[in-house]
């Protein structure tokens, strides 16, 4: 098993160098730079003053020095600088992380309790009208847009009803606590999770049918198990296993909503920066948070892959 | 193209193509018209499309047109669905939004099949080091999260409406090509495909005769879903200004348009339409990919 | 012999929204004890929803018995409340499944499946019944018992793992072992293996065992009685000699016809029964086998023999409307 889990990490390696390579090709390759950005949102400047900013930006050396620079520095740990703000790539997105580790992670543990509960239920219980409304309501689930979702509820449960803040994540100039942070937290948090909800109900109701109807089942009920014994003991165990892989995957959608998400309710998170520092073309920035995120998606997967071999004793005992 | 009649060995193989007396798609469509909910699905999208079609012929109110006299304006006979916030017809943007949101739904998906059959297709029937290559390629594409591909595919070639259904057409092909290599890797071992093979038939004709036709319906399924998908992607990118640019009308972007408070809360008839047009629309086509399963292969798993 | 299972008129249907299948027609039969039965018969023809329908294994919807009993000390198995039936199963009766590959859970190891039994109908301690556990293994030839009880079935060979699974079917010494045809799934010779295996058991612990196989070669090796079944119906039974000497029913005789004999047969080629097994999704009118018979009469098509079995002389007994000589 060990030896499993070193080749996984020595794979990574020559993927996360890959996907520097790609991220900076990417970044650089898109129309326009920072400098037109620049121009077009500020007074106009004199055309002597465009080769400087350039030069000084460092944009006028050629795409494979630049990319070897940018390697360079990475390895000493510096993310490098904004170009827009000047301030340090790492120290944005520093500041910015938290908030979307809050709304992505609680949102994980939401969805996965729910959906996982609902699904075994419904899945026990097939043919009944619980199981006939969830698998409507997942439909519906996973045929509205997350924004349109996440509109629909401030309208209802802020704006018609004042009951929550309409955005952001904390009521401005006032430091008011968990409490004020949780109330700003529901909204979004019930966006971004009925998706993810709904996904999990579906995967873990597919699974635990599957495993209901095998041939084990048959055989546990043939030694005169209690049906409890059965389900608990035997179902479960093997329902449950394929959800591990489920929530590994899991991770790069829910930054997907919640790149969505934080845009509708203005949370300051690495969405909000993400959208920025495109528009903006701000590249340091983008490539600094393609370059966490990949780290952050690969490390995840990894994560999986090792709590998976750690449960399924085939792979344990490989 | 002759579907192959299942031989013993093939009992795998979904019992639908026991053709006894009736063929494989009469079958499935008679399957398929007992799906309440697809049959459902697929009025809706029929009506969904045949409005967005027709409607803009005999509307005489423009999707473009600005009317500063007629901002904000609450639903009215000359109206139906008041104006937005800068006088414009939202019926009208409404409608016209529903062909380019289809046209990318549509058209991605054809594009993105099309990438996903070959690939899946060359991967599952040579096997090997391509399969190992084309495999891998996959797999770290599926990792990523899929709206940050695209978010920056389509701002490096500049946002518009082409551009998005490039650049949903040209990322979404993975799970096609999961599914197609799964089917090719299964079919090519079986009995009927020696048989040809020792029969002499070339290896082309083999694969898009004897192959191919066996092996459609999950691919079918897939890209139902995967128009839902593409849908949902492009109301995304539109919403977040990244998709079809304004003038051009397209449900997300509508939704994108409302993004202030006050809109939101003031007009709402400006936005709730294009939701609600975008949660029917990947609704009814989530539920006739649905049905298209059961009908099509009860025992398939997707 | 005491009887210890007497099965009268078992129906058991299938409905799906799609179609309604007639599995088992009205099956009756007595076990004694100490007497092996075997039920043959080809794919489909309903013998293995036969056996498990007897403890109510079979996934109701969308099967269900329709009519029928099967006494079993006392108690009517189709009908006796759920709790009742599951101090029954593996207890006083126990299976042997079909596929060792599937049959297992697999990320439970061997030595927690084997003493399920043990704890749930004998309530023995888990030390206890590990110490059976491995006296089972020991019985049916598994090498190192101890290590392997804390191995996972998918580090055991097929054959090895058929073992397992019949220690599991005998570990809380069960009066009647229902085995649904434990040897297919594995080669000739490890075949030749369980089937001593099971023989020694027998002699051993005195089981009775009702046998399923399609498989007339492994019958003739271990049963004491045999039935022949047909599109859910028993067409013929008799002891196991009886029958291969002497079969009655065209069937039956198609059935011993198409095994290759040894015995020099001037290269001729191999008999067989033309046509294919009926699907049944009706009741037929006349006898299902009707179509490929090749001593067929008028009244076969007419009236279903199938529907009552005769005694044609002392334990011989046929469904069929010639007096085959």
């Amino acid at each position: 098993m060990w030896k499993y889990i070193i080749r996984r990490l020595l794979i990574s390696i020559p993927v996360l160098l890959g996907i520097t390579l790609v991220i900076f090709l990417l970044a650089n390759l898109m129309p326009g730079d920072v400098v037109d950005f620049m121009m077009s949102s500020e007074a106009p400047m004199s055309k002597d003053l465009i080769p400087q900013l350039r030069e000084s930006l460092g944009l006028d050396q050629s795409i494979p020095i630049r990319y070897v620079l940018w390697l360079k520095e990475l390895l000493k740990g510096n993310l490098g600088y904004s170009y827009l703000t000047y301030a340090r790539v790492g120290s944005l997105i520093a500041k910015r992380i938290l908030p979307t580790l809050e709304l992505m992670g609680i949102s994980l543990l939401i969805s996965v309790v729910v959906g996982v509960l609902l699904g075994i239920i419904t899945a026990l219980k097939q043919y009944s009208l619980l199981d006939y409304i969830l698998t409507v309501l997942g439909f519906l689930g996973r045929s509205i847009p997350i924004f349109f979702i996440g509109m629909l509820l401030i309208y209802f449960f802020a704006l018609r009803i004042p009951i929550f803040p309409v955005a952001g994540m904390i009521t401005a100039g006032a430091n008011r606590g968990i409490t004020d942070n949780i109330w700003h937290l529901i909204l979004p948090l019930t966006s971004l999770s009925i998706l993810r909800i709904a996904e999990f109900l579906r995967y873990s109701r597919a699974s635990m049918l599957e495993v209901l109807h095998s041939d084990f089942i048959w055989m546990a009920r043939s030694k005169g198990l209690k049906e409890k014994w059965v389900i608990f003991r035997h179902a479960f165990g093997n329902a449950l296993i394929p959800i591990i892989t489920l929530l590994g995957l899991n991770i790069p959608v829910l930054f997907s909503g919640a790149i969505i998400i934080e845009t509708v309710f203005q949370w300051p998170g690495l969405g909000t920066l993400f959208i920025f520092s495109i528009n903006q073309r701000d590249y340091p920035v983008l490539m600094g948070l393609s370059l966490i995120l990949s780290i952050i998606v690969l490390l995840s997967n990894l994560l999986t892959d090792i709590i998976y071999s750690f449960v399924d004793p085939r792979i344990k005992y490989e | 193209m002759k579907l192959l009649r299942k031989n013993q060995e093939s009992k795998n193989l979904s019992n639908s193509y026991l053709l006894k007396g009736e063929s494989f798609f009469v079958k499935s469509f008679k399957r398929f018209r007992k799906h309440k909910l697809a049959m459902f699905g697929l009025i809706m999208l029929g009506i969904v499309i045949i409005l967005s079609l027709i409607i803009p012929l005999f509307n005489s109110l423009s999707a473009f047109e600005l009317n500063f006299s007629e901002v904000g304006q609450r639903p009215s006979w000359k109206h139906p669905l008041g104006t937005d916030n800068i006088g414009r017809d939202v019926f009208a943007r409404l409608i016209l939004g529903g062909r380019v949101s289809l046209a990318v739904g549509f058209v991605s998906v054809l594009i993105s099949t099309s990438i996903g059959i070959i690939l899946g297709g060359i991967a599952g029937y040579k096997g090997g080091i391509v399969d190992n290559i084309i495999m891998r390629l996959t797999d770290t594409m599926m990792c990523f999260p899929y709206l940050v591909i695209i978010i920056v595919m389509v701002a490096v070639l500049g946002p518009s409406l082409y551009n998005t259904i490039l650049a949903i057409g040209l990322l979404s092909w993975t799970g096609t090509a999961r599914i197609t290599r799964g089917q090719f890797l299964y079919l090519r071992e079986l009995q009927f495909i020696e048989a040809d093979i020792s029969l002499g038939i070339r290896e082309g004709k083999i694969i898009f005769f004897h192959i191919l036709p066996n092996a459609f319906s999950p691919i079918i399924v897939s890209a139902t879903f995967n128009m839902a998908n593409a849908i949902l992607m492009e109301a995304g990118l539109s919403y977040l200004g990244l998709g079809v640019q304004v003038p051009t009308p397209s449900w997300g972007n509508m939704l994108g348009d409302a993004q202030s408070v006050t809109i939101l809360e003031i007009m709402p008839w400006m936005w709730i339409p294009a939701g609600a047009m975008i949660a029917i629309t990947v609704l009814s086509v989530n539920f006739i990919g649905d049905g298209l399963r059961d009908a099509l292969d009860p025992k398939m798993k997707l | 012999m005491p009887v210890l299972l007497k099965v009268k008129n078992l129906k058991v249907h299938f409905e799906t929204y799609e179609e309604y299948i007639y599995a088992v027609n009205g099956i009756s039969y007595t076990l004694n004890s100490g007497e092996t039965i075997g039920i043959v018969g080809e794919s489909g023809c309903g013998k293995t929803v036969s056996i498990m329908s007897l403890l109510r294994l079979i996934d109701m919807p969308p099967g269900k018995i329709v009519s029928g009993t099967a006494i079993f000390e006392g108690k009517d198995l189709l009908s006796i409340p759920q709790k009742e039936l599951q101090k029954i199963r593996g207890n006083k009766i126990g299976v042997i499944f079909q596929d060792p590959m599937t049959a297992f859970n697999q990320v439970m190891t061997i030595g927690d499946q084997l003493i399920e039994g043990l704890i749930e109908h004998k309530g023995m301690s888990k030390k206890k019944a590990l110490e059976e556990a491995k006296r089972l293994l020991d019985i049916v030839g598994i090498a190192n018992p101890r290590e392997r009880l804390r191995d996972y079935p998918f580090q055991f060979s097929g054959g090895m793992r058929q073992r397992v699974m019949i220690a599991i079917g005998l570990i809380c010494q069960p009066k009647i072992i229902i085995a649904d045809e434990p040897t297919t799934a594995l080669d000739v010779t490890i075949q030749a293996q369980i089937i001593d295996l099971i023989k020694q058991i027998r002699e051993e612990f005195g089981t009775s065992i009702i046998w399923v196989t399609h498989d007339l070669g492994v019958v003739a090796g271990i049963a004491d009685k045999v039935m022949v079944i047909y599109g859910g119906y028993i067409i013929e039974e008799a002891p196991v000699d009886m029958l291969y000497n002497n079969p009655k029913h065209p069937y039956t005789r198609g059935l011993l016809a198409s095994l290759p004999k040894i015995e020099g047969n001037d290269r001729k080629r191999l008999d067989y029964i033309s046509g294919q097994p009926p699907y049944l999704n009706k009741l037929p009118k006349g006898c299902p086998f009707e179509p490929r018979c090749s001593y067929r009469i008028e009244k076969c098509a007419q009236e279903n023999p199938m529907l009552t079995i005769r005694n044609i002389e002392g334990n011989h007994r046929v469904a069929c409307w010639l007096g085959l000589e």
